[in-house]
């Protein structure tokens, strides 16, 4: 696997702090704090129930954020929907841009769902909440 | 361990400013602020504690200052400055100048601020002078770990302590599947994992392979000591990402407690690794904490294990065999070999619960190769046609020389190959399909029989029959004792006949007790037929009258006429 070029990797998660606004703003502070020096870009969606979050960059820095992510109490059963290289940022710009899926129903069991519905859902929700976004 | 490259374009500009507070809020702990012109803008007490500070730093000095007031050495005082510098790496291990190790890590903040977050690394070295790490994991290895307990045990004797024992469910397959780079890197990631999930009380250490120790400092309490197993279990079972390839693991634990369990490490350890092997047995992915139960069956156990191979050294085993007998014509047609073993002290033990024992303590192929030379050799002394049965376990295959074996018994016996019937189980099928096919295919050239021992009860599958050409199916008893459903077995009774039929195989129903059974079987097809109704399983020196009472010239009680049509 080479280190050099792009590589996404996509996980849902389930929610450990019960949709607590204040650990839920930790969390969020600290994605883009940290993703932002390793050159990551992406999306953290965020309800309730559980997280999903795309992290796309390089392999050495998203495989180091996804397993430090991995050692958070916070969440938990954590399940990879996909992981391999990428051509290009689907979240150019994006130093981890969080999104409230609360709303979004077929978000109450991320855990469960399919990666190209999750990416689909994620960039509409991206839209509609902020219409500057993108580069 | 974050090596990235410090990307300055993907630095965020427009946040809010009190989201640094409110960050450093969040991560309570030994924390350093820097300001975009590299000046201190905040030491929290735990920084300054842990960087042996002597007073609070005056609000505007530079990190090179600061570091010079710290107790560090050299070399650890170079590393840190490296990290103010957005393009070094984010992260270095630190030893202060009495040793004690610590990590730091960057974090960069808006308006190109930076927190440096401190990490004491508290592995208890001192407790344990012998404490080698393993170089894989950088944990403690077994014999810094016993040391370590020892240690700890001496003066932790009223609190207690807990000692889990992890290991990683089919850790092997990992390694033959992906190569042992991955499974190197696996568990040095998921040490890694292990040693952040615990407290600087703790003590983790590799015991040897995929299996993993942690001593938990002050508790022997079990609700707690299972809380932190599950919790561990969790966060080493999400999903590592290794080499780009995400790759996911189950664990199973163990748990033992001091004093309760045991005073000294030896017992302690051996008891969780009890504990462990509790816990896999019951099904993987769980955590089981000692019981006394457990150490007295593991005791019987060995003793068992002991007297199994005594018995096998002198011999004390013997082989009972039971009559097949062809139903339509009331004809004996050989008889199935049973291994019998009778304890000196327990009397008969099950062959369900020895050889397994004999399975996993290498015994099993040189009891196997007895089998077949004795069977072979009694055969002999029975009238052709009749035939002789022997099972053969699936470590048969691959631990011994089965081929080798059937050749002796059959050179040293002078039993015709025709004569003899090798009985093998689905299992032995699903555990290594190539080498098991390949050698029943060599046995069968040389006129060997084969039948499918139990079918019906495992993984049947059309498949697996069509694999081989087997001579024989022998129906599970489970089927024809109505022990399924009389309805359900007659039907599979039925199906599994007319299977053996269309494929030109043989097919005798095993476990026929009464008369009704006989009449269900043979009402569904099937001419050949094993049980107590025609035959207990008998010792060899009693199998002439058997084979006199199915003589020519005698009447056989079960045998009504209308069974002679097929
Ligand atoms: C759902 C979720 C998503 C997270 N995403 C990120 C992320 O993208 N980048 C990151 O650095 N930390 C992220 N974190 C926080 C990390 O898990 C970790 O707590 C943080 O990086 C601090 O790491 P440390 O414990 O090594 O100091 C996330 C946490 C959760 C629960």
């Amino acid at each position: 696997m080479p280190g050099i070029g792009l590589f996404r990797l996509i996980y849902a998660s389930r929610s450990r702090i019960g949709g607590e606004a204040a650990a839920l703003a930790s969390i969020l502070a600290e994605a883009r704090a940290n993703t932002a020096v390793a050159g990551i870009t992406g999306v953290l969606l965020h309800s309730p129930d559980g997280f999903a979050q795309v992290l796309e960059g390089s392999l050495a820095a998203v495989g180091a954020t996804f397993e430090r992510i991995q050692n958070d109490p916070r969440h938990g059963e954590v399940a990879v929907l996909e992981a391999g290289p990428a051509d290009a940022r689907l979240f150019a710009g994006r130093t981890m841009a969080a999104v409230d899926g609360t709303a979004a129903s077929d978000l109450a069991r991320p855990v469960a769902a399919d990666p190209a519905a999750l990416l689909a859902l994620l960039h509409r929700l991206l839209a509609a909440s902020s219409p500057a976004g993108g580069r | 361990m974050g090596t990235d490259p410090a990307t300055a374009d993907a630095m965020p500009t427009a946040e809010p400013a009190d989201e640094a507070a409110s960050l450093l809020a969040a991560l309570e702990g030994p924390a350093l602020l820097l300001e975009a012109d590299g000046s201190l803008g905040l030491v929290t007490a735990e920084a300054a504690r842990l960087l042996a500070l002597e007073d609070d730093p005056p609000a505007g000095l530079g990190l090179p200052e600061l570091l010079d007031r710290a107790r560090l050495a050299p070399a650890a005082r170079a590393a840190f400055d490296r990290l103010a510098t957005p393009s070094g790496p984010d992260e270095a291990r630190l030893t202060d100048a009495e040793g004690a190790a610590f990590a730091v890590r960057r974090v960069a903040l808006p308006h190109r601020r930076l927190a440096l977050l401190l990490r004491p690394e508290v592995e208890a070295p001192a407790v344990c002078p012998l404490a080698r790490p393993d170089p894989l994991t950088g944990l403690a290895d077994r014999t810094g770990f016993r040391a370590a307990l020892t240690a700890r045990l001496a003066d932790s004797a009223d609190q207690g302590l807990g000692l889990l024992m992890l290991d990683i469910d089919r850790f092997r397959i990992v390694n033959d599947t992906l190569g042992p780079q991955i499974g190197d890197r696996l568990l040095a990631t998921l040490a890694a994992r292990l040693r952040r999930a615990l407290r600087g009380s703790d003590l983790a250490a590799r015991l040897d392979g995929d299996e993993f120790a942690v001593v938990v400092a002050d508790t022997s309490d079990p609700p707690e000591l299972e809380g932190l197993a599950r919790r561990l279990m969790d966060v080493l079972g999400r999903p590592y990402l290794i080499h780009g390839q995400p790759v996911t693991v189950g664990l199973s634990a163990g748990i033992a407690r001091a004093p309760q369990d045991g005073r000294d490490a030896d017992t302690l350890v051996r008891r969780a690794a009890m504990a462990l092997h509790a816990a896999k047995a019951a099904g993987r992915g769980r955590c089981a904490a000692f019981t006394p139960e457990m150490q007295s069956r593991s005791e019987t156990r060995r003793r068992m294990e002991t007297d199994l191979r005594r018995a096998f050294a002198l011999r004390q085993f013997a082989l009972h065999y039971q009559p097949q007998v062809d139903v339509t014509c009331a004809r004996l047609l050989g008889f199935e070999a049973l291994l019998r073993w009778r304890h000196p002290a327990l009397g008969p033990v099950s062959p369900a619960l020895f050889v397994p024992l004999a399975e996993e303590i290498g015994l099993i192929a040189p009891i196997g190769a007895w089998v077949l030379m004795t069977a072979c050799r009694e055969a002999m002394r029975w009238p052709e046609p009749l035939f002789v049965g022997v099972n053969v376990s699936a470590l048969q295959f691959e631990q011994g020389d089965l081929l080798a074996a059937v050749g002796e018994a059959l050179r040293h016996s002078g039993l015709p190959a025709h004569r003899l019937e090798i009985e093998v189980t689905e299992s032995a099928l699903l555990t290594n399909p190539e080498t098991t096919l390949a050698t029943l295919g060599r046995l069968r050239e040389q006129g060997v029989r084969i039948a499918m021992d139990d079918f019906g009860t495992g993984y049947s599958s059309l498949t697996r029959l069509q694999s081989f050409p087997f001579d024989k199916i022998k129906i599970d008893r489970s089927f024809v004792s109505g022990g399924r459903g009389v309805a359900e077995g007659r039907a599979i009774v039925r199906a599994i006949t007319g299977l053996g039929t269309s494929l030109g195989m043989r097919t005798i129903a095993e476990g026929v007790e009464t008369l009704e059974q006989l009449d269900a079987v043979r009402d569904e097809g099937c001419r050949e037929v094993q049980g107590y109704l025609f035959g207990r399983p008998a010792p060899a020196e009693e199998l002439d009258a058997v084979i006199a009472r199915f003589a020519p010239s005698q009447r056989m009680p079960p045998c009504p006429e209308s069974a002679c049509s097929a």
